[in-house]
């Protein structure tokens, strides 16, 4: 399977990342190679076997919905955490730039 | 004390009392000072925080308490499993500033046990790599001969606890990340059964297959560390909810009668002479403690690389989303949302971060998923069929760790694909989940040669009842690199 330059840049932009031309040309050929490798799944006769999505016989022990208590040491070291903040609210840029009123 | 010291005798001269928890942890913080500059094993040493848990154990020892076995004794920990307040950047300069509220639930347990928690180690950015090449704050050196990788992911703690740096290491196993580096550095590594620890604290990578692992000076140690971290967490819903074995008995249990398996796909013809022989050579080793050896077959094996390849990017690019520079970390400030997502990303994730998104969001994207992700799934399927049916005519089976020993620094980080296929003895456990260990088994060049034991899923007992029989009967694990 080879990419094209195109597909390159659609991937990144679904995947919010952002290439120089040359890390396109870059990527283009690892990632071709990479797809040309696992390529060889297609040879392997799946027809009547059961996807394995997950590895326990029992997937997701759930504990019990409850509220649990967050110290005020630990809130203050998550607000901390914040890459930018004002009071006790996390920043963000905005979601809808040109919104007007 | 001798910093290669096994935990067993720390914990004694500890009890007796022969040395103090915080000389014992100068010791080490002193030797990381001093040979870590030319290793770049640790991305944080947490002196500070060390001494005050180490002293608080002198204390509580002083009023003649009895204390766990492990109290008292240093330890390191992979940088991408998180520690309260102290740095964790999973190698990754999005997280450059990061520092935890929480301990992940396997570093709970220790700190709960009285274990000092010295350093955070050297990784490839969030697991993700063979060599530790791939972090972002330059590559974790190998201590038998520094031009060579250490291995990866969890190169830094391979490579420290090779190094004397700590008695033993907590780390972080998708696909060979701690066997990779014990094999390379010549120490013991226990890549768990999927499930079997608990995974709370540890930064995703494909959370179908990660799981987090223990490095020791020898076997019997990390049988100690599995005694105390093993077990379920209710933080953690894949976590095995399974009794816990007792570790250090199953070590004792008599050789006579343990099945062997030789797969005969780890044994191909191209495979490295100097590793077959060392291996070949530990098989004699167990049959003449007396094990017996039966031939297996694993006719999927050959396809469980691309298996591999698949599913961890798929589950990777959605695992790294989180890291978008909003919440926590490193925020690179654009005007537009879109633009602060992006540049935060590409800023501060590594290439291959980026190659396994990119893949990933390739192999799930509309008119792909059935032929990639779907059939990836199945494949899985087929490969643990593989291990089941070898299962039930043995014990154990065993293969070499790595195809090769530690190769130069800057040698595979041209081809990412030649990189991959590094994880050709690893990969396959973790696809099918078990438990597999690695353990030195011989010197190629002056460089350390790994065993890999392979037992089924939650029989890590019986992975190490077999690595500590190799050890009575043999001496590899003795050999230190002259650092």
């Amino acid at each position: 399977m080879k990419l094209t330059p195109e597909q390159v840049q659609h991937i990144a932009g679904l995947a919010r990342l952002t290439l120089t031309p040359q890390e396109v040309e870059q990527y283009q050929t690892e990632l071709s190679a990479i797809l040309s490798y696992v390529d060889r799944l297609q040879e392997l006769d799946t027809e009547n076997v059961e996807p394995t999505m997950h590895i326990t016989p029992t997937f997701a022990q759930l504990r019990p919905d409850v509220v649990m208590q967050c110290s005020p040491e630990k809130r203050a070291a998550l607000i901390a955490a914040f890459p930018a903040q004002k009071a006790d609210l996390l920043t963000v840029p905005p979601v809808f730039l040109h919104y007007k009123e | 004390m001798d910093a290669f010291a096994s935990v067993t005798e720390l914990s004694i001269a500890l009890a007796d009392k022969k040395i103090s928890s915080r000389e014992l942890t100068d010791l080490y913080l002193d030797r990381i000072t001093k040979i870590d500059p030319s290793l770049n094993s640790h991305l944080t040493v947490a002196a500070d925080s060390a001494r005050v848990a180490a002293d608080a154990i002198d204390a509580r020892r002083a009023t003649g308490e009895k204390l766990h076995a492990l109290a008292g004794i240093p330890f390191g920990v992979k940088d991408a499993i998180t520690t309260a307040g102290v740095r964790a950047t999973g190698a990754a300069k999005i997280l450059d500033n990061y520092i935890p509220t929480h301990d992940a639930t396997v570093i709970a347990r220790l700190r709960a046990a009285g274990g000092v928690m010295i350093g955070k180690h050297n990784c490839d950015t969030f697991g993700h790599g063979a060599s530790n090449e791939n972090s972002m704050y330059g590559p974790a050196n190998n201590p038998w001969d520094v031009s060579r990788v250490a291995g990866g992911s969890s190169g830094g703690s391979g490579a420290a606890v090779a190094a004397g740096l700590q008695p033993y290491a907590i780390g972080e196993d998708t696909g060979g990340s701690v066997r990779a580096p014990a094999a390379f550095c010549g120490v013991s590594g226990l890549k768990v059964s999927y499930g079997r620890n608990s995974r709370f604290g540890a930064m995703p990578m494909a959370s179908s297959l990660d799981t987090v692992g223990v490095f020791g000076q020898t076997v019997a140690d990390i049988a100690l560390v599995m005694q105390t971290i093993a077990g379920h967490d209710p933080l953690d819903p894949t976590s095995a909810v399974a009794p816990v074995p007792n570790y250090t008995h199953a070590l004792e249990k008599t050789v006579q009668g343990l099945r062997i398996g030789v797969p005969a796909e780890f044994f191909s013809d191209d495979l490295d002479p100097a590793i077959r022989a060392s291996v070949e050579s530990a098989l004699e080793v167990f049959q003449n403690a007396g094990a017996q050896l039966i031939p297996v077959t694993l006719p999927h094996i050959q396809y469980a690389i691309a298996t591999y390849y698949i599913l961890v990017p798929c589950e990777d690019s959605s695992n790294m989303a989180r890291y978008d520079g909003i919440r926590y970390g490193v925020r690179a400030s654009r005007p537009d949302l879109f633009e602060t997502y992006a540049a935060s990303r590409t800023e501060g994730l590594p290439n291959e971060v980026k190659r396994r998104i990119m893949i990933g969001t390739f192999a799930l994207s509309h008119g792909y998923y059935e032929a990639y992700y779907l059939r990836a799934q199945k494949a899985r399927t087929l490969i643990c069929q593989d291990f089941a049916n070898a299962f039930e005519k043995v014990d154990v089976m065993i293969s070499p760790t790595m195809p090769e020993i530690a190769f130069k620094k800057g040698e595979k980080t041209t081809d990412p694909l030649k990189m991959y296929l590094a994880d050709v003895f690893t990969g396959s456990a973790s696809l099918a989940g078990l438990s597999a260990l690695s353990v030195p088994c011989g010197f190629s060049q002056n460089m350390p040669i790994g065993m890999q034991i392979i037992a089924p899923r939650l029989a890590e007992d019986i992975a190490l009842h077999a690595g500590h029989i190799y050890q009575k009967n043999s001496d590899w694990h003795t050999r230190h690199p002259a650092v």
